[in-house]
């Protein structure tokens, strides 16, 4: 079983925001990144598959900054390939082009199951597993918390989470593309020792867009950032309590709830 | 010329209409009120007159595309039944809410459609002949303004818990039923069956006082402070999702959109930011407390009281005070 996982390396603010002059992102210098956390839990499923049915684990992603250092975590977590799709850093690009970029590195690959995170922990969205089951004209389920029987007839059993607590389950045939919530495992420990090593012994498969097939020429977004804006905290009925102690705060508050005669 | 048209997909779980399917109705009469447009709505779905009948009260015309192949929603199915139905009747917006369904759906119709999909909005508006969905980004701590690209129709999904339900009912009620054609499909997903929420052993939605944790808490040892803290105060433990997730607190303590919805008298929220999905699960609490070391955690805005201070700091001394309160 061929099993592609999509991951991402995931921009995630730090303390001071700024924004670039054109106000249409944050400035570099305020973010940090990370794996994104839904991909993580996807990476894992995909890597628990292979330790109980075998399946061969392919990661795939595009070079957002710092892509290369999520495909060898992938690595280290013992995924069988890792590619990295090139892309120009400064060309804004939104889900619907990196979907096209996926889909054209997967169509001319095998593949029964695609798996991604949910959504990006940056922009929410939750659509680029979406749209390359469509490219790819395969089904989609998303927000799965389990999988309750992959069969060897070519369809998985899926439980997806829905809200206030429900849930449903669903047959789906393969080839499918399945979007994972957190919490549908406990992703696995990689030391920093390990991620270091694989460095010297694994390499990542690199694409330049020019090798892949598409056509350039219609490649334009489907939606873009006007501007961006810090939110002030804005609230009629919020009360700061005072104090310059912890101990201080603790005792204004308990003075305030009585006062309001909530405690 | 004719006006353009907002049209509204109802969701339906359980032969009941989820609530957030009357607040984008609301948003979508609020858009007619301040532009010339026109509003509609499609339910899809087998036997389900009742339910039709009742979102006809306040919304006209009313689609009612029926099929034994539409009893449950199913991506792949209802991408097919609405692309028929918006080639024909070509909204300018196609208004769904950003939920488990909304979040497959809207991604896949749109790719389906080749068009623009504006996802998890907070508000819609027209500028410069452009539709521009606000989001939140970087879990609210940003705000953005995402532009569709100039399309027939852009669909737009909308948060939920942010827009007023609709009141107005209208005078003319029009249903307009319609079959859908499957013949050709071929179906690769299969619904088996919903499953209810799981009884617990403890009902975090039953106490007056709920002691809440996010993930600012930092590592499990500290947990125990927060129970005592609970404890002394006579209310419960509970918990934001991460928190659940990294196996800290059981699921059942879990506040939010996927977890329990409270409104306790007292609502303590330690260490954490404020993501819209906790706050589904919060917000009409009495009385909310919200201790974070961050100045612009998005949980101020429906606070009461606020604390911007260190969570640990706060919490030993409230303890004793408590407990001194208690004994005296």
């Amino acid at each position: 079983m061929d099993i592609i996982v999509c991951i991402r390396q995931t921009p995630m603010l730090i303390d001071e925001i700024k924004f670039t002059a054109d106000e249409k992102s944050v400035d570099a210098a305020n973010l940090k990144r990370h794996i994104n956390e839904w991909d993580l839990y996807a990476l894992e499923l995909a890597l628990r598959i292979k330790a109980k049915d075998g399946a061969k684990v392919t990661a795939i992603s595009v070079g957002d900054t710092g892509a290369e250092e999520a495909l060898y975590y992938c690595l280290a977590a013992e995924a069988d390939e890792a590619i990295l799709i090139e892309r120009e850093e400064a060309k804004y690009l939104d889900n619907w082009m990196i979907a096209k970029l996926i889909y054209a590195v997967i169509s001319v690959r095998p593949y029964d199951l695609i798996l991604t995170g949910l959504q990006g922990e940056d922009d929410g969205c939750a659509e680029v597993g979406g749209i390359l089951a469509q490219l790819l004209k395969i089904p989609q389920s998303a927000v799965v918390i389990e999988i309750k029987s992959l069969s060897k007839d070519g369809s998985i059993v899926i439980q997806r989470e829905l809200e206030d607590g429900f849930s449903d389950i669903r047959r789906v045939k393969m080839p499918a593309l399945l979007t994972i919530q957190t919490g549908i495992n406990q992703p696995r420990y990689v030391s920093s020792m390990r991620r270091r090593a694989i460095k010297t012994k694994s390499k990542i498969t690199r694409i330049p867009l020019s090798d892949l097939s598409l056509d350039f020429s219609n490649f334009h977004p489907r939606k873009s950032i006007r501007r961006l804006i810090l939110p002030e905290i804005s609230s009629s009925k919020l009360e700061y309590i005072k104090g310059s102690t912890g101990t201080e705060q603790a005792e204004n508050l308990i003075g305030k709830l009585t006062e309001k005669g909530l405690f | 010329m004719q006006k353009g048209l907002i049209l509204n997909l109802i969701e339906h779980r359980n032969d009941s209409i989820r609530d957030v399917s009357w607040e984008t109705l609301g948003a979508a009469k609020k858009l007619c009120s301040q532009a010339d447009l026109e509003m509609a709505a499609v339910v899809l779905g087998y036997d389900c007159d009742d339910l039709v009948t009742r979102v006809s009260a306040h919304v006209n015309p009313l689609y009612y595309l029926q099929s034994e192949q539409l009893k449950y929603y199913i991506c792949d199915r209802y991408c097919i039944a609405l692309e028929t139905l918006i080639k024909e009747v070509k909204p300018m917006i196609m208004l769904l809410p950003h939920t488990a369904q909304g979040m497959e759906l809207g991604a896949t119709l749109a790719a389906r459609l080749k068009i623009p999909y504006l996802p998890d909005c907070i508000d819609l508006l027209f500028r410069e002949g452009y539709w521009v969905g606000i989001r939140e980004i970087f879990t609210g701590k940003v705000k953005g303004e995402f532009q569709a690209a100039r399309s027939n129709t852009v669909i737009v999904s909308l948060r939920p818990g942010i827009f007023k339900s609709i009141s107005q009912k209208i005078k003319e009620k029009k249903i307009l039923k319609r079959s859908v054609d499957f013949k050709t499909s071929i179906f690769l997903t299969e619904f088996l069956n919903l499953v209810e929420p799981e009884k617990t052993d403890i009902d975090i939605t039953k106490y007056d006082v709920i002691v809440s944790v996010g993930r600012g808490i930092g590592d499990k040892e500290k947990i125990p402070l927060f129970e005592e803290l609970a404890d002394v105060l006579g209310g419960t433990l509970a918990a934001t999702r991460p928190v659940i997730d990294i196996g800290w607190l059981p699921k059942e303590r879990q506040v939010g959109q996927s977890g329990k919805t409270v409104k306790p008298k007292l609502y303590f929220a330690f260490g954490i930011s404020g993501a819209y999905q906790h706050i589904l699960g919060m917000k009409n609490a009495h009385t909310i407390i919200a201790i974070n070391k961050d100045p612009r955690a998005p949980i101020f805005n429906v606070a009461d009281f606020g604390i911007v201070g260190d969570i640990f700091e706060v919490t030993k001394p409230l303890i004793e005070k408590v407990k001194l309160r208690a004994s005296a």
